[in-house]
């Protein structure tokens, strides 16, 4: 094929990506007040009703709520407000959601982004450990710690290193978040759930590139077992390798509820569970729209970054 | 938390093609981890299904005297806060945390075959939305969806069921609808249209058996994730509620006393890990059985 044809397609490629991703975001914002109106109470009527509040009272900020009107309505004016950037005010505190979610966002971040580099770290050499001296003992061994990593439940695994580096040793503090000393047992709890998918996909996609008959060329040629490993296969290994370690990452940016509740940490996602405990209605809202929004902006990302990679991919 | 399962739908997918049951299960039965896996999600089962013989105590049986025992003679795993004894309530939790998971992944499959049938199937416009709708769940990280279904209908076991299953949906349509789509030219259903077979005749007849391999096939995989699902949940305070004996929740109030009784959540926690783990080793078996040939 001709070398101009390649920016075209990647342009093609490029502008229908980011149209379905927009009207990913737009179906997810219809799912998102879909499944939150589902609700059988009234939130107004929840609200006030542990105050004992006059009936009154309750009609009054169910007009200021808008829940009076019908469900059609409410929702194009939540996702006009949304388009403008308005994500409501919280039941409780009154503030804007926005202004909520700016403050827990960093935290949630900071925490996704060491989780991840751990993830690909210890999913990594596991992988390439396990390729290297397949169906040994050291492959097994590698292997068992990977399941691990989808088998043990963070809140189990945190918990233990609780126990380990707070309870006994009191090394670590056990709860908050101002410094590293906070985020050295979530980040490892988080990044070990996420490392074992990526090692088992890293040995399976090793061992798939050394079946390939280049690789028989390759050791012909003379070259050792570990050259033909780093230089020919991990090389055709990458792509799905990344493919999995991209889904992990927005795995980890939407799925840190559990281990900011167990380590007592601010974020997002202890923000969701506090308000769903709360029935905050605006900001369960608020933090599902932006924790989904967040998860289908990193998979665009990452589909670039393939096609980049791979411009088959793109042509498909 | 992590459910990242690796996805083995499109292993499923194309082994269902060939091969007789009988093989399958010779050769499932050749790997070790398949007796291993079957061996630690059968103790959980029979534990749940024997608990009120094999349980000593009644799980709720509150004994002031017992509190934060360690493990003993009287109290095998010890007891909690309240001294009710830890090893009953962990028989009793197990029907709880694997019932509730069992019926999500039931709820799970159903609808999503249902779903995925009706996306295979239909053509044009109503087959597109329907895609969509699929790929529209599929972009929401699992626990998310779960807990937007908890927040609409209140913390309960009911709505943990759902919560679970709706997370799960769109998976089983996923793979139903490939499956469907690729069968859907096949002869034996253009001989069925020619003799003028109905759309629900072909549905229910001819399309339906099969995918009923491949959607157990994936089912099997899934109820480890779903565990993990339902005492997480539990474990935030949005699933099982006190004082019923949950995995995740017994975890939960394990924690609070780690320093005094560290059994009380270590108990819970490794039931919870390693009855995914036995599903997990028969789920990973069961593909290594379905592609011969592969390490």
């Amino acid at each position: 094929m001709s070398t101009t044809q390649l920016p075209a397609s990647s342009f093609q490629y490029l502008r229908r990506r980011l149209l379905i991703a927009a009207l990913t975001l737009l179906g997810v914002a219809t799912v998102v007040f879909v499944l939150v109106h589902l609700l059988p109470g009234d939130p107004a009527e929840t609200l006030l009703a542990r105050s004992g509040a006059p009936p009154e009272a309750v009609k009054a900020l169910r007009i200021e709520l808008g829940l009076d009107h019908p469900l059609p309505v409410q929702y194009a004016g939540w996702l006009a407000a949304v388009g403008r950037g308005d994500l409501g005010r919280s039941l409780f505190n009154g503030r804007p959601v926005t202004a909520l979610i700016r403050e827990q966002f960093p935290f949630t971040l900071q925490l996704a982004l060491a989780a991840f580099a751990w993830a690909l770290l210890l999913g990594l050499t596991l992988g390439l450990i396990s390729a290297r001296w397949p169906r040994g003992l050291i492959d097994r061994l590698a292997m068992l710690l990977a399941i691990g990593g989808v088998t043990v439940p963070v809140f189990w695994s945190g918990l233990l290193l609780i126990w380990l580096f707070s309870v006994r040793l009191g090394w670590l503090p056990s709860a908050g978040a101002n410094g590293w000393r906070t985020l050295v047992m979530p980040a490892l709890v988080l990044g070990y759930s996420s490392a074992g998918p990526i090692a088992r996909l890293t040995r399976a996609a090793l061992l798939e590139a050394l079946a390939q008959p280049y690789v028989t060329v390759a050791l012909a040629k003379g070259l050792n077992d570990r050259q033909v490993l780093f230089r020919h296969a991990a090389r055709n290994a990458l792509i799905p390798v990344l493919t999995i370690t991209g889904l992990q990452l927005s795995f980890l940016l939407g799925g840190a509820v559990v281990t900011e509740t167990l380590f007592s940490r601010p974020g997002l996602g202890r923000l969701l569970v506090d308000a769903i405990l709360w029935r905050d209605l605006p900001v369960v809202q608020g933090v599902a729209l932006v924790t989904a929004g967040v998860y289908v902006v990193t998979n665009l990302v990452i589909d670039l970054v393939i096609s980049w990679l791979n411009p088959q991919v793109g042509w498909q | 938390m992590n459910v990242g399962f690796p996805s083995s739908t499109r292993v499923i997918h194309q082994s269902f093609q060939s091969g007789p049951l009988r093989h399958l299960l010779r050769r499932l039965i050749r790997q070790p981890g398949a007796w291993l896996g079957a061996l630690l999600v059968g103790s959980a089962l029979l534990g749940a299904l024997a608990a009120p013989w094999l349980a000593t105590f009644p799980p709720a049986q509150i004994d002031l005297g017992a509190q934060l025992q360690p493990p003993s003679l009287a109290h095998l795993a010890g007891a909690d806060f309240y001294g009710r004894d830890l090893a009953s309530r962990l028989l009793f939790g197990g029907r709880v945390t694997l019932g509730i998971a069992g019926a999500a992944v039931g709820l799970a499959m159903t609808a999503g075959t249902l779903i995925g049938l009706l996306a295979g199937f239909s053509r044009g416009w109503a087959g597109q939305a329907w895609v969509a709708l699929i790929d529209l769940l599929l972009a929401f990280p699992t626990l998310l969806l779960a807990l937007l279904v908890i927040a609409s209908m209140g913390a309960g076991l009911r709505s943990l069921v759902l919560a679970v299953a709706v997370a799960g949906i769109p998976n089983y349509a996923r793979l139903v609808r490939g499956v469907t789509l690729a069968n859907r030219s096949a002869p034996y259903v253009e001989a069925a249209r020619a003799v003028g077979a109905s759309s629900g005749r072909i549905l229910w007849r001819h399309l339906l058996p099969g995918v009923i391999a491949p959607v157990l096939a994936l089912a099997t995989l899934d109820v480890g994730w779903a565990i993990l699902h339902v005492s997480a949940l539990g474990f935030l305070g949005l699933g099982a509620a006190p004082p019923q004996a949950e995995w995740g929740l017994m975890l939960f109030e394990g924690r609070e006393y780690l320093g005094s009784a560290p059994w009380a959540s270590a108990i819970p926690g490794l039931a919870i890990s390693l009855t995914v783990l036995g599903v997990t080793l028969l789920g990973d078996a069961l593909s290594a059985a379905l592609t011969p040939g592969r390490g």
